[in-house]
């Protein structure tokens, strides 16, 4: 099944674009850990999987990853490494590391008030030292370049008045105007129409393909998986109880829980077929 | 944003014609009658009939209230039994007197509201947060009548900082030229900085007890308006891409959270305008509110009618300020629906 992407698993064990190490997370208000020793590695050009139930922890390693924790919770053990540098005490890995990252509802991610353009230029002029005309340009060249008709006009509209297909495409161009190496994408296609998330998935892989850059792909849906990812890891409750490659969790899966997830995503599927 | 502008005018237009309504029916449907109220009690039975037929009191309502709109239409909201003047030149002849004091109320309000807002927003749960919020709860519990009496009592009679509650000048200044009735106003267009300062200083106490009040309301709307702002989806995005912290603050958080702190606004306009009657009565203030205090205990009726008509359509027509605003801040307001 993912035999589709080959490319990336010779490269992928060498340089280590991200390694997250024991991250351990916890909410400050009781204590009680959201996440414990989680550990991954993303390699340029690779798609890697987190998957889990709701509640496991996915979004909080990728808000931890990219240093936006929300208020309330706290990181207390791990480290971050970019090319091997520690990084982990580095306020704002998104400029210095040039992470991205893309959300579950793209109408809300973005600013209601402002255009879209002025959204993804703002972030072009912070990453690439452009100039407001400049980075007004390569807010339209980002646009079109994730297959946005026409770049001008899209730039000019405001988040209401695009579908929530067209708002993930603007915040897929927002994280191409970082240059990105690295790309979160937490639940992109969740709150999509079906026929959507596939085009924003395909986008997402074409994207990587083009730029080299390596992907967090943060899903509940395993389907996703087997279809985009080189790498799968298994979050489940805050641990971390399975990673390798997609094929080989996929195919024979170690933990109790990976089968479990494992087998009702094919309840699912057989349900889908007889309907 | 035309269309929105219209629907808007049309919506005040229709609250207008609501309100006259309401306020010619409510007159007429309070017990007691006029013309022997204001004959008082020593007239004889023949007496107020005469009078109730010279009002039109004896004639159908309806037709009362076709008397009425049509008198108002001209502009003539009837005549004030306790002067004997026509009640819009009462109540618009002080008119200014009551918009300086709002004014300066609403400017306290916004000064003292938005910082403490933001500051106990962006400190939640902190000593200064705990602190702006029992001041909010001390602003708004306190009622106008009792926080006047405490600061004229502390910051005139002890302090001697104000000068006393007798109006919108110490005794003896003559008032500016007239330009726009609003003294302080009035003093910088005819650079007279003298009556500038006396009148800041006259309105300084009225003011705070309308302002206080009011900027408690504000407090609480601008923190709990910028602790959502806190967790939503574009301020997440803002940050996760690094943007600095005073930029989302400014430009994402802020305006966003205009939005519902416009609303407050709206409703502390009005308590702005409500409020005045007694806090106008306290620091013997002549405007509108003053005579309307006034026109309760000499039960006029045509003045008190006149006053609510007033107080009413400047309460509309500021709430459609408050609309024309928020479809300049928002596009989703100004240019409606998808379009793409």
């Amino acid at each position: 099944m993912s035999a589709t992407r080959p490319a990336a698993e010779t490269t992928r064990r060498d340089v280590p674009l991200l390694a997250i190490e024991g991250l351990g997370v916890v909410a400050e208000a009781t204590g009680a850990p959201i996440l414990t020793d989680v550990s991954l590695e993303v390699a340029p050009g690779e798609i890697v999987g987190l998957v889990g139930e709701s509640g496991s922890g996915k979004s909080m390693t990728s808000f931890a990853t990219m240093g936006i924790l929300p208020r309330g919770v706290r990181q207390t053990a791990g480290r971050f490494t970019v090319d091997g540098e520690d990084v982990t005490d580095v306020r704002d890995r998104s400029v210095s590391s040039r992470f991205a990252m893309i959300f579950q509802n793209p109408r809300d991610s973005l600013n209601p008030l402002m255009r879209v353009g002025d959204q993804i230029a703002r972030i072009a002029a912070l990453h690439q030292g452009m100039s407001r005309a400049q980075a007004r340009a390569e807010a339209v060249s980002m646009l079109e370049r994730v297959h946005i008709p026409d770049g001008e006009r899209a730039a000019r509209a405001y988040p209401h008045q695009l579908s929530g297909g067209m708002c993930q495409r603007v915040m897929i161009a927002m994280a191409l105007a970082c240059r990105p190496r690295l790309l979160i994408a937490d639940e992109p296609t969740t709150a999509l129409d079906v026929t959507v998330q596939a085009r924003i998935l395909d986008l997402v892989v074409e994207l990587t393909e083009e730029t080299g850059c390596g992907v967090l792909l943060v899903t509940h849906d395993l389907g996703v998986v087997a279809e985009t990812c080189d790498r799968l890891n298994v979050l489940y409750r805050g641990d971390l109880v399975e990673s390798g490659p997609v094929d080989r969790v996929l195919a024979a899966p170690r933990h109790e829980y990976t089968r479990y997830l494992l087998e009702s995503a094919n309840e699912l599927e057989d349900t889908d077929g007889a309907a | 944003m035309v269309r929105y502008l219209l629907r808007r005018l049309a919506i005040s237009a229709i609250t207008v014609v609501g309100l006259v309504l309401v306020v010619f029916l409510v007159v007429r449907i309070l017990p007691g009658d006029a013309a022997a109220a204001r004959l008082g009690p020593e007239a004889t039975q023949d007496d107020i009939d005469a009078l109730r037929t010279r009002m039109g009191l004896d004639q159908p309502i309806w037709v009362q209230l076709g008397d009425y709109l049509a008198g108002l239409v001209r502009g003539d909201m009837g005549t004030a039994i306790s002067t004997g003047r026509p009640v819009a030149d009462e109540l618009l002849s002080r008119l200014p007197a009551t918009i300086e004091l709002a004014a300066g109320g609403l400017l306290i309000a916004l000064l003292l509201g938005f910082p403490l807002g933001m500051l106990a927003a962006s400190r939640r749960g902190r000593t200064s947060d705990a602190a702006a919020r029992l001041f909010a709860v001390l602003g708004s519990s306190m009622a106008p009548l009792w926080l006047g009496l405490l600061l004229i009592y502390g910051l005139y009679s002890l302090a001697g900082l104000f000068p006393g509650p007798v109006g919108r000048l110490p005794i003896g200044t003559p008032p500016p030229t007239s330009i726009t009735g609003l003294f302080v106003l009035d003093g910088l267009l005819t650079g007279n900085l003298d009556v500038v300062w006396q009148s800041m200083r006259a309105l300084a106490l009225p003011a705070l007890t309308l302002g206080l009040g009011a900027s408690a309301a504000v407090l609480k709307m601008v923190r709990s308006a910028m602790i959502a702002t806190e967790d939503a989806g574009f301020t997440r995005t803002a940050r996760a891409y690094g943007v600095p912290a005073s930029q989302v603050l400014w430009r994402d958080r802020l305006r966003n959270a205009m939005l519902q702190v416009l609303t407050a606004i709206g409703l502390v306009i009005g308590f702005l305008l409500g409020g005045n009657v007694i806090v106008e009565r306290l620091f013997s203030w002549p405007g509108m509110g003053r005579i309307a205090y006034d026109a309760l205990g000499s039960n006029d009726l045509e003045l008190l009618q006149g006053y609510a008509l007033i107080v009413g359509v400047i309460y509309i027509a500021l709430n459609f300020v408050v609309d024309l605003v928020y479809g300049v801040i928002d596009p989703r307001i100004r240019l409606g629906g998808r379009a793409a």
